[in-house]
Parts: structure tokens; sequence; C-alpha cells
């Protein structure tokens, strides 16, 4: 017998909780809530499965503004809590949330190290090249020689640049967007969250309070989208042997942010093993049964295993 | 108990990655074999190969859990064990030692410590004997220990012969199975007891087992049977051979961990390694879980640094799954952020903690206890946790499943203090008792249609409400932030109040739902007006001590330092004269947490910080000065 489920189809209003984001006026924050509202009402995500983990800053409030399960942990330290997540229950959803100074300054290491695995979640960076939180600092994004409103003398730190370390570490799908484009950002936040893989969607993100040099205007008056310019673009690898050549033309494209900055997908690649998929060799009900619905005991509190059963070679 | 008829100390030891591991393995597994219980502690540098290692050990009809500072037996791959330990075997005992390098000098083994080199220069000299390996032998006679020299080279020859393999490096590679072949030769051990041993060490393949074993021929046609030992008298049951970290992790694999995040670290990573080396076992098919996932499975997880593997374990954890990381100093120092997350956002996970000699970078490969302090004060603010100390391999097994349960019932962080002198002790020892293991799975709550979750309104002495995702059907927000029931940020100050409130009182529950002989144990004469008081690894040694001693004392080992069971250790000691601490730290810490939860003063505290564990004999002494001179601080030198 075949039943017959009945889905309502979830608006951007069915993921808002009460809480108001309390962002300063015109920040491009609110861009990219509004952005995930949309694409979570379009994927039509259950959000008791869908989990957004963010660091610590003003971007990584965002849980709290979304009626889906919420992790807002520590500084940095959101991919981490997200692996964790993720391989308790490979049918969750997985999203990160953070800064520039979260993902690429303090936890620039986990940043890396998610490329180098490929677990399948998306991270969504919001790139204000500023430390918004804590008063506007310079950010691991920010260029050298730049004076912002908050530093006391010009930066002295080199830029950053989030797509090209994503590439280099590893990442399956890559893209750019700017937060004050909704219909473009639930393009990409679509397509990042759909992937199977690490996704990064790098978001230009204007804090119209302390980067007054990247502002509103500055962006406007360079970013392109690559496809227009480019209608013969294909960043997505379907066999193994386009790999090099997409790639290849990917980095060249991200090292393209100066007076013209690309939005866009720069590269998919869903020919790479996740990491759910390289430890499930090991454990190959973790993708059957997610582990958080395994037994850990018999019904009257017993192991599920005696030493002479687990190791048995070491019985004398 | 059985009366103890045997009783006898061995070491062997070797330049590191030349097999002495191996030789101590075949040792104690051929041990096994002829029916004896039997110890041994692994001491090694912080070095891949050629630094002095040897494993210091004991054998028994009886289980044994702690070893002496003489040994009955020494055996050794290289001169220089036969140089180092020159003041370590006892009137009567025996040295086997390879009489080709003989001659050889001291500065001819190059990593040498050249502190421990000028300090034996200084010994030889003074005794009037040559610093070689010959001069050793004299010094072994001189204090009435009997050296036995043979040609490595010429039995090594010898099997080549039956073998047939002429090149002497090639036959070289069978010097740890020789060294130990010839100590089982002069113990007596059955023949045979040495193919268990083999097979154990080098594997089944029929070919290295014969070569082996023609090495054990040849090494009992060489050496006359002394010490008599024959195969144990009576029937000693099924036993198991292992460690203290594998004894960890399988504790944890039984009490449901099916999590464990690390970075490589000495001496914990080995504990995650063993795990991520069975990642999947099958079950009992007869099990009626065994019909939803027929296996076993285990994620090991080795992170970019411990700042990825607390922080997964944590993410872990909150979805739902047991999750344990493992460390020690260095690493458990990276994790003090992830720690204080776990106390506010209310995650439970066990944190093993191996102690090693800090600080810093410190004593990579030796022992210390010098981190009780930091394993209670981890983390900034203040928050609920559990600090529970195991005093043996035994201990640590059953801990690490009460830990789990723990961490999953109270939703704190479980510190799980446990020392290298554990991690690398390796001891054939009793099966633990299965019946007295419970896996205690709190329940999830479940929702019928999905819902906002307020996980964090529970009232004031009671728990979070216990959320597994993809499980439960809600969504609940979690933060490290001051938060509402909700989870979701709020600074309104009667909140900050209420919930630091609830989440404090939860060690109140834990302090009366986990029973005081969880967190305090007391050995022997309660009434004695004299009492040890220990915590940790130094269990084994202070029981065998105050044996060896023939004092009827009390000992009170402290398990548990938060909650700390201030009211029954106070008892325990109310009417006692004499409190003696003994500790492997500088400060005495264990001795400070004391005297703040109880204000009991230690009258005496002994202590050891050169990165070596007590030895029942330097112990005994100690506490026996104590009781007579009164001395308030004792500190032991003991170098093995
Ligand atoms: C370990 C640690 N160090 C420092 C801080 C203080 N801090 C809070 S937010 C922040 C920077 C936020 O910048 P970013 O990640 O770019 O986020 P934004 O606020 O710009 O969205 C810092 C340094 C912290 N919370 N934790
Ligand atoms: S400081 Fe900048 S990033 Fe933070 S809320 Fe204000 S505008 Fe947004
Ligand atoms: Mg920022």
């Amino acid at each position: 017998m075949s039943s017959v489920k009945v889905t309502l189809r979830r608006t951007p209003a069915d993921y808002k909780t009460g809480s108001m984001p309390d962002w300063c006026p015109g920040c491009g924050d609110f861009g990219i809530l509004q952005a995930l509202l949309n694409a979570f009402a379009e994927l039509n995500l259950d959000p008791a499965n869908t989990v957004l983990v963010s660091g610590i800053g003003c971007s990584a409030k965002i849980p709290h503004y979304l009626k889906i399960v919420g992790v807002h942990t520590l500084h940095g330290r959101a991919i981490p809590f997200a692996m964790g997540i993720k391989l308790a229950n490979p049918t969750l959803e997985v999203i990160v949330d953070g800064g520039d100074g979260d993902l690429l300054a303090i936890g620039a290491g986990h940043f890396v190290a998610l490329g180098r695995r490929n677990l399948d979640i998306a991270v969504i960076m919001h790139d204000n090249a500023v430390y918004g939180l804590t008063k506007g600092q310079a950010g691991p994004t920010l260029p050298r020689g730049i004076k912002v409103k908050a530093i006391p003398r010009p930066n002295v730190h080199d830029a950053v640049n989030p797509v090209l370390l994503a590439l280099a570490s590893g990442y399956t799908f890559v893209a750019r967007t700017y937060s004050y484009d909704i219909k473009h950002q639930v393009e990409v936040i679509k397509q990042a969250i759909q992937h199977r893989g690490a996704a990064l969607v790098h978001i230009l993100q204007p804090c119209p309070t302390y980067n007054t040099f990247q502002t509103r205007e500055w962006y406007e008056q360079r970013i392109y989208r690559i496809e227009e310019e480019d209608p013969g673009w294909d960043p997505v690898v379907r066999d193994p042997g386009d790999a090099w050549d997409k790639y290849n033309r990917a980095v060249n494209k991200a090292l393209e942010f100066g007076d013209r900055i690309p939005i866009g997908v720069f590269y998919k690649n869903e020919t790479v093993p996740t990491f759910e998929e390289r430890v499930a060799e090991s454990i190959p009900s973790m993708l059957r049964v997610p582990p958080v619905m395994q037994p850990i005991a018999t019904k009257d509190g017993r192991p599920l295993i005696t030493i002479e059963r687990y190791l048995p070679d070491r019985i004398v | 108990m059985p009366q103890r008829r045997v009783d006898l100390y061995w070491l062997v030891g070797g330049p590191q990655g030349r097999g002495v591991e191996t030789a101590a393995m075949i040792f104690l597994r051929s041990v096994a074999a002829a029916g004896y219980y039997a110890y041994g502690r692994r001491e090694y540098w912080s070095n891949i190969a050629g630094r002095h290692s040897y494993f210091l050990g004991r054998i028994s009809d009886v289980p044994v859990w702690s070893v002496k500072s003489k040994v009955q037996i020494l055996m050794s791959i290289d001169g220089q064990t036969v140089i180092e330990h020159v003041r370590d075997v006892a009137p009567g005992g025996l040295v086997i030692y390879n009489k080709d390098e003989e001659n050889r000098q001291f500065e001819s083994y190059t990593m040498f410590s050249k502190k421990t080199m000028a300090r034996l220069t200084k010994h030889f000299k003074e005794e009037g004997v040559e610093t070689t390996v010959k001069g050793a032998v004299e010094l072994y006679k001189r204090n009435g220990a009997r050296a036995l020299g043979v040609s490595y080279n010429e039995l090594l020859r010898k099997v080549g012969e039956r073998i047939g393999i002429r090149d002497l490096i090639t036959l070289g590679r069978f010097v740890s199975t020789l060294s130990v072949a010839l100590g089982a030769a002069a113990l007596g051990l059955p023949k045979e007891a040495l193919r268990a041993g083999v097979e154990f060490s080098l594997g089944k393949r029929p070919n290295i087992v014969q070569q082996n074993m023609e090495v054990v021929n040849v090494a009992y046609e060489a050496v006359e049977n002394v010490f008599n030992l024959g195969a144990a008298g009576a029937e000693r049951g099924k036993a198991i051979l292992w460690n203290g970290n594998e004894a960890v992790a399988v504790g944890k694999i039984m009490g449901g961990i099916r999590f464990v995040s690390f970075y490589p670290i000495t001496p914990a990573a080995d504990e995650a390694l063993f795990i991520e080396s069975r990642p999947s076992v099958e079950l009992d098919p007869s099990l009626e879980e065994a019909r939803l996932v027929d296996r076993l499975g285990v994620i090991t997880i080795q992170a970019e640094d411990e700042l990825a593997a607390v922080n997964a374990a944590s993410g872990a954890a909150i979805a739902g799954l047991r999750a344990s990381t493992t460390t020690s100093g260095p690493g458990f120092s990276l994790m003090a952020e992830g720690i204080s997350f776990m106390g506010m956002a209310e995650v439970g996970v066990v944190i093993t903690l191996w102690m090693r000699g800090g600080p810093s970078t410190g004593l990579p490969t030796r022992t210390s206890q010098a981190d009780l302090r930091f394993a209670l004060h981890t983390g900034h603010g203040e928050f609920p946790r559990i600090v529970l100390a195991s005093g043996d391999v035994e201990e640590a097994f059953y801990d690490a499943i009460k830990t789990a349960n723990w961490a999953e019932r109270y939703q704190v962080p479980v510190i799980h203090l446990l020392d290298k002198n554990l991690a690398s002790s390796y001891m054939v020892m009793p099966l633990p008792r299965y019946d007295d293991i419970r896996v205690e799975a709190a329940p999830a709550e479940v929702y019928s249609e999905p819902l906002l979750v307020p996980r964090y309104d529970y009232p004031l002495g009671g728990l979070p409400r216990r959320i597994v995702f993809g499980v439960s059907n809600a969504y609940i927000h979690l933060a490290g932030n001051e938060h509402d029931e909700y989870g979701d940020v709020d600074e309104d100050a009667e909140l900050a109040r209420t919930m630091q409130e609830k989440r404090l009182k939860k060690l109140e529950l834990i302090d009366r739902e986990i029973p005081d002989e969880e967190k305090v144990r007391i050995y022997g004469n309660q009434n004695s007006d004299v009492a040890i008081v220990s915590w940790g690894s130094t269990k084994r040694a202070i029981l065998d001590a105050l044996d060896e001693l023939g004092e009827d004392l009390m000992f009170v080992q402290l398990r548990m330092f938060q909650p700390f069971p201030a009211t029954p250790v106070r008892e325990a000691l109310r009417r006692v004269r004499k409190v003696i601490f003994v500790e492997n730290n500088y400060m005495a810490q264990g001795a400070s947490v004391l005297r703040e939860k109880t204000g009991v003063e230690p009258d005496t505290v002994i202590v050891k910080y050169n990165g070596r564990p007590f030895t029942v004999d330097e112990l005994a002494q100690l506490i026996d000065s104590a009781l007579r001179t009164g001395e308030r601080r004792i500190v032991a030198y003991g170098e093995l």
C-alpha cells in the first residue's frame, strides 16, 4: 500500500522567528537573511532537519532569526561544530554562517581543512572586510593601505582572497555573490545547499557603519556577473577529465578582484567523494542508518559488544 | 585471594625503534600463555629511533599492577641498557647481555643522554671500573647480581644456519626475540609459551613463526634454567592483555561512544588510533539490536587541531551522539574555550585527558599528575563539569563507560583524568565483570509535529531537554551567549542570574545522584590513625607499598574532584591523626584541593615530578620515613 504524503510549501515567513535582528540600519546582513529565508522556502527545507551553525560576529547572530535548528557557537569554530553534527547525522542539511574574521582569521585552519575533507555542507561567508561586532577593526579581506573608519592607521596586512583560498583548499563548489542582490544570492545559496560536497558562498557584504571604503557604491561600480560577460561560462565539472581545465579557469577568474569584481559560480565539481562517503568506507552503516539513530546499548542497558567479540586477539 | 607463589620483576631495554616494544610484547604474551598475570610499564623518549627505551614489569600468579625499582631479571637488546640500569638489578638477580658489546665505551652509544652519561661516568669512576659495558657487568656482580654474557652474533649465526640466512644484518632483526627468549629460558618458562608471544607480536605467518621459534630454540640451548618458573600452577582463567589507552578505548565503545575526535599527541593518540583501527565490528547476530544495524561503528576523526577536535565532539554531542575527544596537556590547553562553551550551551562530552610532564611540551612521553588544577578550572567563566580521576587500568575501563553515561545525562563536560603511567602500562588482567556494566541511554524527546522547543526551560535543579537532531522533530537554538529558554541571546539581568543558577545547580544534582563510592574509595584499616591520601595512578603502588610495610593503614583514594565529595572525605579523615598525601607533581595540587574542600591540612606531602611514577619500594620507604620523621614535604627521586 502506498501512502500519500502531503507537504505544504513553506513560504519565507514560515522560517522567521519572532526575534528582530539587532544589526545597524542598512547592514548587508539583512540582505543575506532575506536571501536565506527565500532560499529555504524555495527548497522547502524541513526546519527540524536543517541546521545552521554560526561562529561569533554580527553575521553569526543569524540563526536566532531563523526557525530552523540553530547552533551559535564560538568565534572561528563553526566549521568543526558543523562537522560533528553532519557526521552524527549525515541526513541533515548543514549550513555554516560566519564573518570574514570568523572564517578566515581565527578560523582559517578549519576553513582550509573543510576543503580538504569535502564534507557536504555549505559555508556562507559574510565578508564585510571588518570585524563588525568588535567595532570595526581590519578584517582579513581588507586591502593593505586602506584606512576604514575605526582603525587608527591604514591597514598593514594584505587581503586574503576567499574564493582563491577555497579553490586551493579543495572546495568543490565556489561562488561569490552580493548581499544587496537578493535574487542572485538566492540562486547561488540554493545551488550551494544542493551541492554534494563542501561549498563556499562568498558574499560581499557592505558594513555601512565601519567599512567606509568598500561601500555599496564601491561594490556596485565594480561587480559584474561572470556569465553576462562570458555567455559560454560553464563552471561545472561533469567528468573528472574536465576538472583540471575548469579548475584553472576558476582560479584565473578568482584572481580578478579590484576594479572589476566577478560574481557567480566559479567552480562546481561533484565527482569528488564527500567526507561522509570517505568515512563510511570503513563504517558502511552510517549512511544507511544515521549514527544518532543507531542503538548504543541493549534494552536492558547492556553494552552491545563484549571484549571477547571486540578484541578476540587480546584474550589470553 | 590466592596465595602468591611467584612474584618476579623484569626489565627489557634497548634502543627505541629496534624492537623493544616487540620484545616486551612477546615476553608479556608468553608469560600470559604460561598462565601468569603480568604487568609492564613502557618508558621511552620523545624520539623515533635510537634513544634508550625500556619496559619495567612484574610477573605473578595473582593480578599485578605495580613495579619495584629492583628487578630479578634484566634482558638487554644493547649494551647501553646494561650501562643505564646498572643499579636496577636486585641482589641475586640476573643480567643477560651481549658479550659482543662488552668493550664498548659509553661514548660509542651516540644517543646516550649527556646528563645520564655524565652521572654514570662519575659513578663508574668512583667505583673504580672502566666506563664500558664490561665495567657495568663488574658493578652488577659487586652488587650481588649474576651476569650472563652471550655473543648475540654467535647465536644469531646459529639461527641463520638453521633457517638459511647468512647475512648478519638480516639476522639482526631477530635480536628482539632473542633478548626475551634468553630471559624466558633463564626464567624457565615453557618453551612453547613463546610461540604465543611470537604469534601475537609478529603475526601468524608460518615462516615468520618458524624462524622466530628457531631463535627461541637457540636461546634455550644457550641459557640454563635459573629461576625454574615453569607453567603457573593454578588455573588462571580468561584474562585480557591490554594497556590503559586500549582499556579506555574499549570502555568508550562499550559505553556507547560513537564519535571520537583527536589531534595526534602522546600519550593520547594511541587510544584514538586503536578505535580507528577497528572502525566497525560485527554485532552478535542474536541481539535484537543487530537487526537494525549488524555492525557497531565508531567514527574516529583526526582533526586539524585540538580546537577542531573538541568542538567537533561538541557538535556530534549536540546532534545527540555520544561523543568524546582525547588529548594531553598541550591539546587540552587549546580545548579550554570549547569546554567553556559546553558548560554554557549544556553539551555533554567526555574529554579524556592523559596527563604528561609539563609545562609546555615538557616531557612528552613521561608521566605526571600536574594538570589536576587545570582540569578543575579549564575554560573561562563558571560552569558545571565533572572531573574524575581513575586509579588504575581496570578503573579506567569502567570509568570510560560511566563518564559516557554522565556526559549524556547531565549535559556537562566530563573530564576523565588519566596519565601516561596508565596509558602505556600493559597488563594481563582478569576480564571485567560484565554484570557491573550499565549503559544508561538518556531518552530523547520526540515531538509529533515540528516544534520550536525551549530546550532550556527546565526548572532549577533539573536538566535540559535531550534533543536528537533528525529524531526529535524539534527545532531548537543553542548558544554560547547567555540565552533564554529557547536558546536565543538575551542579556536581561534576571535571566542572566537565573540561567547561571540553573546551570550551576546541576552540580548539586550530580553530587546527589552519583554514589559516594564512585567519588572516593577507602582501603585498609578505617580506624587507623594514619591515612594515606592520593588520587590517580599512584593507587596500586600505594596499596602495594602498604602491604610491603605491613602497616595496617587507611588509604583514601580521591576519584571525583568536581563535584568534590567533601562530606565522605571529611568523615573518613575525622579521627585520623596524620594525613600523608602522595602525588606525581611539585605543587601537591591534590593536597591543596583537599585543604580547600575539607579544611583538612595534610601533615606530609610526598611528591615526585621527574616524569617517572612511584615504584612500590620507593614509596614504602618514603611513607615509612614520613611516619617516623614527620617531615612536611618529601621529594621522591626514583629514576625508573
Ligand atoms: C576567541 C575570541 N576572540 C575574540 C573575540 C571577539 N570577537 C567577537 S566578534 C569578532 C570579530 C567578528 O568579525 P567577523 O567574524 O568578520 O564578523 P562580523 O562581526 O564582521 O560579521 C571578535 C574578534 C571572541 N568572541 N572570541
Ligand atoms: S557593525 Fe557593520 S556588520 Fe555589524 S551590524 Fe553594523 S553594519 Fe552590520
Ligand atoms: Mg566581518
